[in-house]
């Protein structure tokens, strides 16, 4: 009878024990599950505030949208822009928005987030090409001019009354061909132009006094330069073709660079705009 | 008088019944802190979070700021999931409040989640939305 109490003493014993034990492993297994569950949730909403800061922000603010970037014979980057016009100043609207994303929007988020080199440039990779747009002038300037081979742009504008126009004399290898619709006509005219030399433009003058523009070669001391310039009017450029000699690495349109932190969680991250990649 | 054997018997019992009770005590104690509290937090995020981002590539929030209507987000709201409530709010780059929806029928939250999303209009104004979102 004695060792039967005591067996049975023993065994209710370790039966709650064990429970006890089961429960404090779930309770451990749980904090750890929970853990990982914030840590994952960070992670998301890191990802979910980059992609919100600059998942369209050069194509809202800049009006400039990466359209193609092909590499075939040439490795050729598409691009366009609506309403290129000197009314706008594009420069102090990226600043204002990195104003904005530094501080009130940093703050709601609860974040750190910092953008740096975030201007109204962006850049193709690996080329050295800078895309600028200041009002109605866009720039494509490219470090390494004799990777470029060809230039093709069409332009359209509702100006009207063409009085005068005019192109560049062939003086090099780089084939530039020129589209301009306007109301009531067009003006189409190529040109193999040296991207060292200070070229003529192709241009087209209207009666209202406005002008529409583009230019090749060495513009304010730098060689291989497009200018595009629309003066006293508004222009869609509808299609910007630059093709260049194809390269080993990957041909990409980057911007500037953004850098999240979440100071509660201890998490960082830093990363280059990308906008577009062939 | 109670026999020795009895006190004995007796003295047993209270120690199983106060062992059994300090177990279970332990037990209840261990189990009331676990939560499912930062799973639904973690579902409300990505639900207000995944809306807005619909809302933003749509172009309904844009055109709810040109239109200044609530249609759009009205009917985004009220179309989705019974069980999910949601309300919406668009703020200027001062964090003045523009326009705001909340779905029919949801009042009080539970354990709620929000999420933000920067757009730019046409006339290249800076705009948030905020976007809190609840299980009923």
């Amino acid at each position: 009878m004695k060792r039967k109490s005591m067996l049975f003493t023993v065994t209710t014993t370790l039966l709650f024990l064990s429970i006890l034990i089961l429960i404090v492993s779930y309770l451990g297994r749980y904090n750890e599950l929970e853990s990982m569950a914030s840590t994952s949730m960070a992670g998301s909403r890191m990802s979910y505030i980059e992609d919100d800061i600059t998942g369209k922000v050069y194509s809202d603010i800049l009006s400039l949208n990466v359209e193609s970037i092909t590499e075939e014979a040439y490795a050729t980057v598409i691009f366009n822009h609506s309403n290129l016009t000197s009314d706008i100043d594009h420069g102090q609207l990226m600043k204002d928005y990195e104003s904005f994303i530094e501080g009130s929007y940093s703050t709601i988020n609860n974040a750190e987030i910092t953008l740096t080199n975030f201007t109204n440039s962006i850049f193709i990779m690996p080329y050295g090409s800078t895309i600028t747009v200041e009002g109605g002038v866009i720039y494509v300037f490219t470090e390494n001019a004799s990777s470029i081979s060809e230039v093709n742009i069409s332009v359209s504008t509702g100006e009207s009354s063409n009085i005068s126009e005019g192109r560049p004399s062939n003086s090099g290898s780089v084939d530039l061909s020129v589209d301009i619709d306007y109301s009531g006509g067009s003006f189409s005219e190529t040109a193999s132009l040296d991207p060292a030399a200070a070229n003529d433009p192709f241009y087209v003058n209207f009666e209202s006094g406005s002008r529409v523009e583009v230019r090749f070669g060495s513009h304010g001391g730098r060689e291989g330069t497009l200018v595009l310039n629309v003066s006293h009017a508004a222009a869609d450029l509808s299609r910007v073709s630059v093709g260049y000699e194809p390269s080993s690495e990957k041909v990409k349109v980057v911007g500037g660079n953004i850098s999240i932190s979440f100071p509660v969680e201890n998490m960082t991250k830093t990363s280059e705009i990308l906008i577009s990649e062939g | 008088m109670l026999s020795k054997k009895t006190m004995i018997f007796t003295l047993d019992a209270l120690l199983a019944i106060s062992i059994a009770i300090l177990i279970a005590s332990s037990c209840f104690v261990f189990l009331s802190k676990t939560s499912s509290g930062v799973y639904h937090v973690r579902g409300a995020y990505l639900i207000s979070s995944d809306s807005l981002t619909v809302l933003e590539k749509s172009d309904a929030l844009k055109e709810a700021i040109t239109l200044n209507s609530t249609t759009s987000i009205e009917e985004f709201i009220g179309g989705m999931p019974s069980q999910v409530c949601g309300s919406v709010t668009v703020y200027d780059s001062l964090s003045s409040s523009k326009l705001s929806v909340q779905r029919e029928g949801c009042t009080s939250k539970n354990l709620s989640a929000v999420a933000y999303r920067v757009f730019v209009d046409d006339e290249e104004n800076i705009y948030y939305a905020k976007m809190e979102s609840w299980y009923r």
